[in-house]
């Protein structure tokens, strides 16, 4: 207990030669997390798709829809980029204080093979929808395929952030509640996050109603847990960071 | 039995019961249930004949047995935590046996129901109802399929002689967490039983 105390204590006091603090280094990766959150939903807007795209649409629609505001779609999907890479630095502020925890290094692991996959989670799709975009004159149904092979994984691979969330979920609560790195009820707050994306694993079966990819359950309820989850952890973990710079 | 000494007895002070973080897990689950609660009312008021019409398919007399089954748990859950508070461990680890036991007649009850629906040819393909009588109401037994694993927790704290204070909270919170999934069954009932 000692040991990570002192060696808490030694990064936050650890100076390089450029003044870069270790303290100064994690806010940054805890700030990721709005920044991250901005430019998703950002992106989403600048595509005209909030609410999103029925996946009804016919290819015509579809091809239609891509060959209109073409570039600010092509904007929208370099937002997307960049934010999945931002991610990644929360990840490593997440794993931060999971490395503090006793007994829960395999845990800090997970959460990261999580994000990190959560990182692709972002990036992959961002990279067909830029392919889809790329030329709008094509024949409808390759782009109407190219956007399904984005769209579902965008909305639906939940995998990756199950991982992570519950790596956290469950390292937050074999904490010793007299030393608690993060506060108890953000480990039943993962695992409830946990739970609520669940729905997001049947779009594939509905192209209307709530489960469709654009319905109440699937898109509303998975998109407001998700960037719920980031703004709420960024909350959690700068108050840390401020505590112990205290 | 000695008389407890007047500055043993608490003062009756408002407590939350079990730990604060399962609150966080109830609340939430209550409102994403809640969602489901107004797919369901948009549902009907988008067209009342056809959400009648598929009601009848269900079997109104199963739903009443299930909801007296699942309230019967609530009830008995509630006199395990007492018993567990009054340091009474054999009656404790009964009514946590039956309450796990209701568990599982509810899930019996709802998979004949199920096949029932099946073999009539009502399937969550049917169509809007169907979809969120088998989706909603899956995601409930999933729920209560969870909340048996959480009972059998429950059951291997009052099986001790002696309970502490973290222990007593454990088995309060695993008691909120039950009587969420009742409850939220009630409306469930309501809504796809009677709405209509």
């Amino acid at each position: 207990m000692t040991t990570v105390r002192a060696a808490r204590e030694r990064d936050v006091a650890a100076v390089t030669p450029r003044g870069l603090t270790e303290h100064r280094v994690q806010t940054w990766c805890v700030w990721s997390a709005p920044l991250f959150v901005a430019l998703l939903f950002g992106a989403l807007l600048v595509a005209g798709w909030v609410p999103p795209p029925s996946p009804s649409q016919t290819p015509g629609q579809v091809a239609a829809m891509y060959a209109e505001h073409t570039d600010l779609k092509r904007l929208a999907f370099v937002l997307l980029f960049l934010g999945g890479g931002m991610s990644a630095a929360f990840v490593a502020a997440i794993d931060h204080r999971l490395e503090q925890i006793p007994g829960a290094r395999a845990l800090a692991r997970l959460q990261v093979i999580g994000g990190t996959l959560g990182v692709f989670a972002v990036v992959l799709p961002a990279i067909v929808f830029m392919v889809a975009a790329y030329r709008p004159e094509r024949n409808p149904e390759i782009t109407q395929a190219l956007h399904d092979l984005a769209f579902i994984p965008f909305i639906g691979n939940l995998v990756p952030f199950l991982i992570q969330a519950i790596a956290i979920g469950v390292a937050v609560l074999m904490q010793d509640p007299e030393r608690p790195v993060l506060p108890r009820w953000v480990g039943f707050y993962n695992l409830w996050t946990a739970f609520l994306t669940l729905p997001g694993l049947l779009l594939i079966f509905f192209r209307t109603g709530a489960f469709a990819w654009n319905g109440v359950l699937v898109f509303w309820v998975v998109a407001t847990v998700f960037g719920g989850w980031f703004l709420v952890m960024f909350w959690v973990l700068r108050d840390v960071l401020r505590a112990e710079a205290r | 039995m000695s008389a407890a000494p007047p500055a043993e007895r608490e003062a009756p002070v408002s407590r939350t019961p079990g730990e604060t973080g399962i609150w966080i897990f109830v609340l939430g689950d209550m409102v994403v249930f809640a969602v489901c609660f107004v797919v369901l009312a948009v549902t009907y008021a988008h067209d009342r004949a056809a959400y009648a019409a598929d009601q009848q398919a269900l079997h109104l007399g199963l739903g009443i047995v299930n909801t007296v089954v699942l309230v019967t748990t609530s009830l008995t859950m509630a006199l395990a935590v007492r018993a567990a508070r009054l340091a009474r461990p054999r009656t404790a680890v009964r009514l946590v046996v039956a309450t796990m036991a209701g568990a599982v007649v509810f899930a019996a009850v709802k998979v004949v129901e199920y096949t029932d629906l099946v073999v009539a040819g009502h399937t969550a393909r049917s169509d809007d109802f169907f979809l969120y009588y088998f989706c909603f109401t899956g995601l409930h037994l999933l729920h209560v399929v969870i909340g048996l694993a959480v009972l059998g927790g429950v059951l291997r704290i009052v099986r001790r002689p002696v309970l502490g204070r973290a222990d007593l909270s454990l088995v309060e919170s695993g008691a909120s967490y039950w009587h969420m999934v009742d409850l939220l069954w009630l409306v469930l009932f309501g809504l796809l039983y009677t709405l209509g």
